[in-house]
């Protein structure tokens, strides 16, 4: 019977002792309140993004974070960067990085531009922003599908195509923008018909087809700009 | 016997809780979404629609081929969005160029004859001269560049398809084989055609008057022709003129 009782005054500080060691070792849950605090998601999402940023060869230029706290409380921060990026591959494999490791959704992303100039490094220049939710909105369903023509769209320029992207703009559920030029009309008209298939978008807010002569191309240099309204 | 029980009760409180705090730890972080599921919901989003078109790209497309066909050359289309009137679908302004106003007036008929289905209209144009130095005429003289501003429409019925589209075509083609024809006004709000140019010994005022009134298209209401002055070249004397037709509505 004291074997038992001896027995028991051991086994209570062990459990102690093991649960400590569990909580040591497992620093989620010290940092439970830092997770689940704004600034603590705000430091992991950014340190990920950076991370994710480094492993595809985008540099952050500049970045701004804000907090923001909207009627309902499901903003937390707003988060906008100037990025170099190498080539389209780089920035969409940089962005479907983000959202397979979980770091950003394709509903939080605000925006994503670029106007495809060469900076000093050789690298062309963008900007993104996103907001940073604590859950998914009620209306989020079109999102993934509009990173997806975004993405489609710019990609398909060059290699289905033949047309060089000059400038892109997306803005989450309200309209993608580009502006692209071609030596071949017909390239380009046949772009916008690809771009308006399948219910892709809702309607053409504005397109501009402009026939340019550049002397440096010798050549007569088709320009194309449209913006489309998303469904 | 009690101390290895104890030992295995305790080993298992440990997975327990650390198993726990692990589904803890997870439970703070949001829902995300990998690739492949964007991509999944991306492919529902799209194959939940038929393939369909705009309006826009598919009008675009439609003038632009019956420009490239008519002889037309492209320089500028602008599509400003969709219209605020019921019946109208599509309004795009086009400019085009060329060397033989002919192609123009064909153009005008391609829109009014071979778009059936798509009801297309040319609402107002405006036709612009400028002579061209680096091509010149057998006669000695610099060749003219035609631009054209014109805005063409898409309406939802055929009734509201511009009727008098064959006459401007048939008035211009006459006009630019008989005279030397500087600028074509078609002004939508009071549906007037005006012409500029010059008449010439072998295309006279007379010979306007006869075709106008030899044609009397439907729904010419009356025109006026005014001459004002003349010019000499050699072999021949030019007197401008300004041609104004009146339409129905």
């Amino acid at each position: 019977m004291s074997n038992v009782k001896s027995s028991r005054f051991l086994i209570i500080p062990l459990i102690c002792f093991f649960i400590f060691i569990i909580l040591l070792n497992n620093k989620n849950v010290f940092a439970f309140d830092f997770k689940t605090s704004t600034a603590g998601i705000e430091a992991r999402c950014i340190e990920n993004l950076k991370e994710e940023a480094s492993r595809h060869g985008i540099i952050i230029v500049k970045e701004t974070i804000k907090r923001t706290q909207t009627a309902r409380g499901n903003e937390l921060f707003f988060f906008e960067t100037a990025v170099e990026f190498k080539n389209f591959s780089a920035l969409f494999g940089f962005f479907d990085s983000l959202f397979e490791n979980s770091i950003i959704n394709p509903y939080e992303i605000e925006t994503i531009q670029s106007e495809m100039l060469k900076t000093k490094s050789g690298l062309y220049s963008g900007s993104f922003s996103f907001y940073k939710l604590r859950s998914e909105p009620a209306f989020a369903h079109g999102c993934p599908a509009h990173y997806q023509i975004l993405k489609d769209a710019v990609r398909a320029a060059s290699k289905s195509f033949n047309i060089k992207i000059n400038k892109f703009y997306y803005l989450r559920y309200n309209r993608i923008s580009i502006k692209a030029s071609s030596h071949y009309m017909n390239g380009l008209m046949a772009y916008v018909d690809f771009f308006s298939e399948n219910n892709r978008i809702e309607r053409f807010s504005d397109i501009t087809i402009e026939k340019k002569h550049y002397k440096y191309y010798n050549s007569a240099l088709f320009v194309l700009d449209f913006t489309a309204a998303l469904r | 016997m009690f101390n290895k029980i104890n030992a295995v009760f305790i080993i298992a409180l440990c997975f327990t809780s650390a198993g726990l705090f692990t589904a803890c730890g997870g439970g703070v972080s949001a829902k995300m979404l990998p690739v492949s599921e964007v991509s999944r919901l991306a492919r529902d989003f799209d194959e939940g629609k038929k393939n369909h078109k705009t309006a826009a790209a598919e009008t675009l497309s439609l003038i632009k081929e019956m420009a490239d066909s008519s002889g037309l050359e492209f320089i500028k289309a602008r599509y400003g969005g969709e219209m605020n009137n019921p019946e109208t679908l599509i309004s795009a302004e086009f400019n085009f160029s060329t060397r033989d106003l002919n192609c123009f007036s064909n153009f005008i008929d391609e829109t009014a004859c071979g778009t059936h289905g798509f009801n297309l209209s040319a609402s107002s144009f405006c036709v612009t001269s400028r002579k061209d130095p680096s091509h010149v005429s057998p006669d000695g003289r610099a060749s003219k560049i035609y631009n054209i501003t014109a805005v063409i429409k898409r309406f939802q019925s055929r009734a509201e398809v511009n009727k008098n589209l064959a006459a401007y075509s048939a008035i211009i083609k006459y006009c630019s084989l008989k005279y030397e024809i500087s600028s074509v006004i078609l002004s939508e709000s009071n549906s007037q055609l005006s012409l500029s140019g010059s008449f010439s010994l072998k295309g006279t005022k007379k010979s306007f008057l006869e075709f106008l009134r030899g044609l009397r298209p439907d729904g010419v209401t009356g025109w006026t022709v005014s001459e004002k002055g003349f010019e000499t070249r050699p072999h021949q004397i030019m007197i401008p003129f300004l041609a104004e037709i009146f339409f129905d509505k």
